[in-house]
């Protein structure tokens, strides 16, 4: 199929005795919002973390475009195009917020490092439009006014969106985000789904790990739920409302 | 470019009250440094002079490494060793200026240092810590051992003196004063070249993989090639270093590759704040002065430079210029809410650099410049402080 964006195949990782991904497969079709549901263990974040690179798992492979990825570092996985937020939040909290975003297009600029080192037109050149980048990125979620703030100055849930902001910074193809909603207040959610809603219209694949299952209803246009290691169900947002079995694996039976 | 163009642009610190004290400031610096040996009486007062230039540079070195990237470096003390020794073969060996033996010693060493970061850089930073340690202690068993290479515990004596023939002119570099300015020469470069990387781009890079390797990864950093990177220059800077130190005492020994050197940089790094080239810098002068000047209470020495660590470990554990830079910044915070509240209209668009390019407009069309200053002061204590 030439619109797969992304290709997971008989993914296997272990954890000493313990199977955290037995066999996962799925594709990922180009321009839709991905749901990742599963109880907790169900190795949802390990799943992410392989595809990123973050792990190397154990057997089973990646495709991404077509071409295969499980042996790249993940620096090399963001530069093709597959960038991610984190469960537990990391951002770079003493830096302003603007330099937050510019380190994180940093890596995607044409500026080497000769230019940086001596600060060479063409790193002018590069920053201005970088600064532009970094604008646009904040005005995506909405966080315009705060480019200049420090990043510890803003609320948890502000800051889990200038991480968000950041991986916008390279014009991703792909964007994982793990548990988006985790530490977020209750009024900061309608923002949430009004930011991947932004993202799906500007064509981005959108990968979701999240426990809040309602807001997977709404923002995916596939759901997988996941249990013990495996695809338990792949299918529309719907199996999440009307599937006997899957609302049994999301309350933690059998 | 005006003002706001410069903030809003360019990752240098926009200009400001606090740049102009502080370029008078170096400039002043640098006159004292490069008139220090016409009026400072003896030789003895030359010979400490060289040892500041001498540990300020080696201490930044440290300071790139350990300060701006995390990475604990008992390796700076080697490469400083390595070079010196490199420097010396290259000069003895293929009879060429000493000058030429220091620039390809320190090549030699950079590169060496390639192989060195790549197996112990990947792994945990303790592990990098170990690491160096050990390679410490085996290169200086090698200096010590390998007779036929190194000269073994003596050393190699009577290094040739690095004088410089350029066409019709002679410089000779033999007495001490002459040694001041050689090694001025050199601490400058390298200072002045730490100061362009730490202050660029790609200091911020560094931070960031010192403050969180895998959050930079996912940012598509290759952290390895930059910390590599980042070693092997700290390793030829030290290296450069260590090579006309031995210039200077005209013998290269075993006695280059010891602890003896870690304890002053590591407590310099320390006590001035890994991460802050100025409060580095600053360290650097006063611990070695001050150990000069205690020299003659004897007994008293060692442990005084002790108490002055400890105290800095326990009551400033960042080190004396991040704290002094927080204390600052905290009262121009205060100070900025202060005018803010007092200018409570201008609050919207005095928020922020990006605001304030949009503020510009508004400024050039009458409103006040003093609501921008307030903030630039704000903005550029935080760029600096990300920065330097």
């Amino acid at each position: 199929m030439s619109d797969t964006l992304l290709e997971v195949q008989g993914l296997v990782k272990r954890f000493g005795g313990v199977r955290a991904l037995d066999g996962v497969t799925f594709d990922v079709p180009r321009g839709i919002v991905q749901g990742l549901v599963g109880p907790n263990g169900s190795g949802k974040t390990t799943t992410i973390d392989c595809i990123t690179g973050f792990q190397s798992a154990d057997g089973g492979h990646v495709r991404f475009e077509g071409r295969r990825i499980d042996r790249h570092a993940a620096y090399q996985r963001a530069r093709l195009g597959i960038r991610r937020t984190f469960q537990t939040l990391k951002v770079f909290e003493e830096m302003t917020v603007l330099d937050e975003l510019l380190l994180a297009g940093q890596s995607f600029d044409e500026a080497r490092l000769i230019d940086e080192w001596l600060r060479t037109p063409r790193l002018r050149r590069v920053e201005r439009a970088a600064r532009e980048r970094a604008v646009a990125s904040l005005a995506l979620v909405r966080l315009e006014d705060f480019a200049g703030h420090h990043v510890h100055e803003l609320s948890y849930g502000q800051r889990k969106l200038v991480a968000l902001a950041g991986a916008l910074m390279s014009e991703p193809k792909m964007l994982c985000l793990d548990e988006p909603l985790a530490g977020v207040s209750p009024r900061q959610v309608d923002e949430i789904v009004a930011v991947v809603k932004n993202l799906r219209a500007k064509g981005i694949t959108v990968l979701i790990v999240e426990h809040n299952v309602d807001f997977v209803a709404t923002v995916s246009d596939e759901v997988i739920v996941m249990a013990e290691g495996q695809v338990h169900t792949h299918g529309t947002p719907s199996v999440l409302r009307d599937d006997e079995s899957v609302f049994e694996v999301l309350l933690g039976g059998r | 470019m005006t003002t706001s163009e410069h903030s809003l642009l360019s990752i240098d610190p926009p200009v400001h009250r606090g740049r102009l004290a502080k370029s008078s400031g170096v400039l002043i610096l640098l006159a004292i440094v490069a008139t220090f040996p016409l009026w400072a009486g003896s030789d003895y007062y030359v010979t400490v002079g060289t040892l500041v230039l001498t540990y300020a540079g080696l201490s930044q070195t440290l300071n790139m490494v350990y300060g701006y990237l995390g990475y604990m470096s008992i390796s700076q003390v080697t490469f400083w060793g390595i070079g010196a020794y490199a420097a010396v073969k290259v000069t003895l060996d293929w009879h060429v200026n000493p000058w030429v033996g220091i620039l390809v010693g320190s090549l030699i060493t950079a590169i060496i240092a390639v192989p060195f970061g790549l197996l112990s850089m990947r792994r945990s930073r303790n592990a990098f810590a170990i690491v160096s340690i050990v390679t410490m202690l085996f290169a200086a068993l090698i200096a010590n051992d390998w007779q036929s290479f190194t000269g073994g515990a003596t050393g190699i004596i009577n290094l040739p003196e690095p004088n410089i023939h350029l066409g019709s002119i002679s410089i000779t570099v033999v007495d001490e004063r002459q040694f001041y300015y050689a090694t001025l020469v050199i601490a400058l470069a390298v200072l002045a070249i730490v100061y362009l990387l730490v202050s660029s781009r790609w200091g911020r890079l560094l931070k960031s993989i010192k403050a969180d390797e895998s959050l930079s990864a996912s940012y598509g950093t290759n952290n390895t090639f930059h910390k590599v990177l980042n070693l092997s220059i700290a390793a030829f800077l030290a290296a450069s270093l260590g090579a006309i130190t031995v210039f200077r005492v005209t013998v290269v020994d075993p006695s280059m590759i010891n602890f003896y050197y870690v304890a002053p940089i590591l407590g310099m790094v320390l006590v001035g704040g890994g991460g802050s080239f100025w409060g580095v810098t600053s360290a650097a002068a006063a611990l070695t002065i001050i150990p000069e000047i205690l020299r003659m209470t004897d007994q008293y020495q060692a442990l005084f430079y002790g108490a002055v660590l400890m105290i800095v470990a326990l009551a400033l554990p960042e080190g004396v210029a991040p704290t002094l830079m927080k204390r600052r910044q905290a009262s121009l915070a205060r100070r900025s809410l202060h005018e803010r509240r007092r200018l409570e209209p201008s609050l919207s668009v005095a928020t922020s650099p990006l605001g304030d390019a949009n503020a510009s407009a508004s400024v050039a069309a009458g409103g006040s410049p003093a609501e921008l200053d307030i903030d630039w002061s704000l903005v550029s204590g935080d760029l600096q402080e990300d920065l330097t």
